[in-house]
């Protein structure tokens, strides 16, 4: 094996992986835009009291309300044992629709972090995108 | 001093006479990465007592595990010997501790605090009285454990 011959693999490998923390990062780039998608932002001059006191008129089991990247807001309850996730929108407490832990850009997202290897691929991860900056 | 050696046998229970319990719960599919969760002690005044288990080692999360956070705030021996790696949807986890017989029958409860990234925090995902009836007997959770046991031998 000649010095060409590791320029070559060597380059493939880490390119090829590059590429992939490339795209995989630019899909999740898009992850915040479909749920905007779904569901109104919160105005950044919204009072949490405010909020609070919409939603819990109109999810009365209501137990913790996150503010999603997008701006969105999710309300956590429970229907008798069944725990339930809804959007809701931020300026009247109405429930829009249920909300999911979506699969893909979970998986994506560990891909991105960790080339699905766990911690010792966040470091290859992190050397790669060293590398390429 | 009576009553200071009966706190020590509830307290530390590994000293007293005691039994090796063993706590079973399966996971369900909820779609997610690895749980982390914190298995503990409360007694009948609903105050911790001691930590058995906790799954997940990246300290960082463990502040959604927030019951379990708060009422071991005190305990700085609660990870001791006592955690391990998160546990994936629809997997098992297995405990054993050891139990005094004091716990049992007194209002002592096993309580589960759960979390997963992304998802929603699970205080109090379940809380079972330690009581012989309960012993082998399923019990059912709330988002992330399809049910939980405990054996006595």
């Amino acid at each position: 094996m000649d010095w060409k011959d590791i320029h070559r693999w060597l380059g493939l490998t880490a390119g090829t992986l590059a590429l992939v923390l490339g795209l995989s990062g630019a899909f999740l780039a898009f992850v915040p835009v479909q749920q905007a998608w779904q569901a109104p932002a919160a105005r950044g001059d919204l009072l949490v009291a405010t909020l609070v006191s919409r939603v819990t008129r109109t999810v009365p089991g209501a137990e913790e309300i996150r503010r999603l990247p997008s701006g969105a807001i999710v309300v956590f309850s429970f229907d008798g044992d069944q725990p339930q996730a809804s959007y809701v929108d931020p300026a009247d407490g109405r429930v829009l629709g249920p909300w999911q832990a979506s699969v893909l850009p979970r998986w994506v997202k560990n891909l991105h972090r960790t080339l699905l290897l766990g911690d010792a691929g966040r470091w290859g991860a992190a050397g790669i995108a060293l590398a390429v900056g | 001093m009576a009553a200071a050696s009966a706190l020590a046998l509830a307290v530390l229970p590994s000293l007293a006479h005691g039994r090796q319990a063993t706590l079973t719960a399966q996971l369900k599919n909820y779609g997610g990465d690895g749980a982390y969760l914190a298995v503990y002690l409360t007694d009948a005044k609903g105050a911790y007592v001691r930590t058995l288990w906790v799954s997940g080692g990246k300290a960082k999360y463990h502040k959604h595990l927030s019951d379990w956070y708060r009422l071991s705030a005190g305990d700085a021996q609660r990870l001791t010997g006592v955690t391990g790696a998160s546990v994936g949807a629809g997997r098992v986890l297995k405990v054993t501790a050891e139990l005094a017989d004091a716990l049992i029958d007194a209002g002592y409860e096993i309580r589960i605090d759960a979390a997963a990234e992304d998802m929603r925090d699970s205080p109090s995902e379940t809380r079972v009285p330690l009581s012989a009836v309960n012993a082998g007997k399923p019990q059912a959770c709330k988002q992330y454990i399809q049910s939980l046991s405990f054996q006595l031998p």
